[in-house]
């Protein structure tokens, strides 16, 4: 009190600071403002706020599970992919030159937990659309909501409204296209996504 | 792209490594594909029981599964090579995070080089 009746310049700006920090203490009476429009908003997104709750914890419990499966891991020989094909998947790219023994041991485990992470990902975007079977469309849409699963974006195209259709058709001899030609030359682009084959819509509602 | 189809008879053992010049070989090769029955069985563990999976939704994980292991294995190649490992005399367990850690999925793989 006896600064301010001085009135000096620094006593002024002293003052100035102590009127400054009262914004600082300002902040804290809007998080009652906050609320209201949080309450508000929040009306139409409660019923979607619940399922993805339940998935993340989901999720959590999963990734817990799994983490404490591989610790307990001690056989190596039971596995569920063939480590002969991952290693080949690996040797697929020429700047790898050795692969040790115990690498797809690891990627077989990796890939089991990748398969299944997608998966259950994809299950939510199933049920979302009230749907019993798994479809392609479903992988699409997991893929596009994961930033992790960028990688898989050349995979899959983000357009769903493309016509189902196997990359992989050829491997399958039971629906070749020209099945009246014997020895037809069959070339797949490798840039092309997809084609529509009528024997590929075997996919009921 | 000229490239024909390994005939599935000869189990691709015709086809040697070096012939490969196609940057996207995996699609000339079955053996680039991990079997769809396996993948079949792991994605019905994380299904209800009864629920069908359509055929080309397995296709497509069988894909999503090949690039996969090929991101990670060029991820891992590039960071050995970054750090000039010499493969054959460096012998020690190292875990190397291949996938940022988000919404709880991260996949850490224990290399014995």
């Amino acid at each position: 009190m006896d600064q301010n009746q001085h009135g000096q310049p620094t006593q002024e700006a002293v003052g100035k600071n102590q009127y400054q920090s009262n914004p600082m203490m300002a902040p804290t009476n809007p998080p009652s403002e906050t609320i209201g429009p949080y309450v508000t908003s929040s009306f139409p997104r409660e019923k979607q706020h619940a399922p993805q709750d339940i998935y993340q914890e989901q999720l959590n419990n999963f990734w817990a599970k799994q983490c404490q499966e591989i610790e307990e891991t001690t056989d190596l020989r039971t596995h569920s992919l063939p480590y002969a094909r991952i290693k080949k998947i690996m040797k697929a790219d020429r700047d790898v030159r050795m692969v040790s023994a115990e690498a797809p041991v690891l990627f077989a485990k990796a890939c089991e937990m990748f398969i299944m992470e997608l998966t259950m990902k994809a299950w939510a975007n199933a049920e979302d659309h009230r749907r019993r079977i798994l479809q392609k469309s479903d992988i699409a849409s997991a893929i596009s909501k994961t930033d992790v699963f960028d990688f898989l974006e050349d995979i899959v195209p983000r357009d769903v409204g493309i016509p189902r259709s196997s990359i992989a058709q050829n491997f399958d001899l039971s629906m070749p296209p020209h099945q009246n030609v014997t020895y037809p030359p069959y070339y797949v682009p490798a840039m092309v996504t997809g084609r529509p084959i009528p024997d590929q819509n075997h996919h009921g509602p | 792209m000229f490239n024909a189809p390994a005939s599935p008879c000869g189990s691709g053992r015709g086809n040697h490594e070096s012939s490969e010049h196609s940057p996207r070989s995996y699609f000339r090769e079955q053996d680039c594909f991990l079997p769809i029955a396996n993948i079949s069985c792991i994605m019905k563990k994380m299904l209800p029981s009864n629920r069908k999976i359509a055929k080309d939704a397995k296709e497509t994980l069988q894909e999503c599964v090949s690039e996969f292991i090929s991101f990670v294995t060029c991820e891992v190649s590039d960071k050995c090579q970054g750090e000039k490992r010499k493969t054959i005399n460096d012998d020690c367990n190292r875990t190397v995070t291949v996938l940022k850690k988000e919404e709880g999925a991260f996949i850490m793989l224990f290399f014995h080089l």
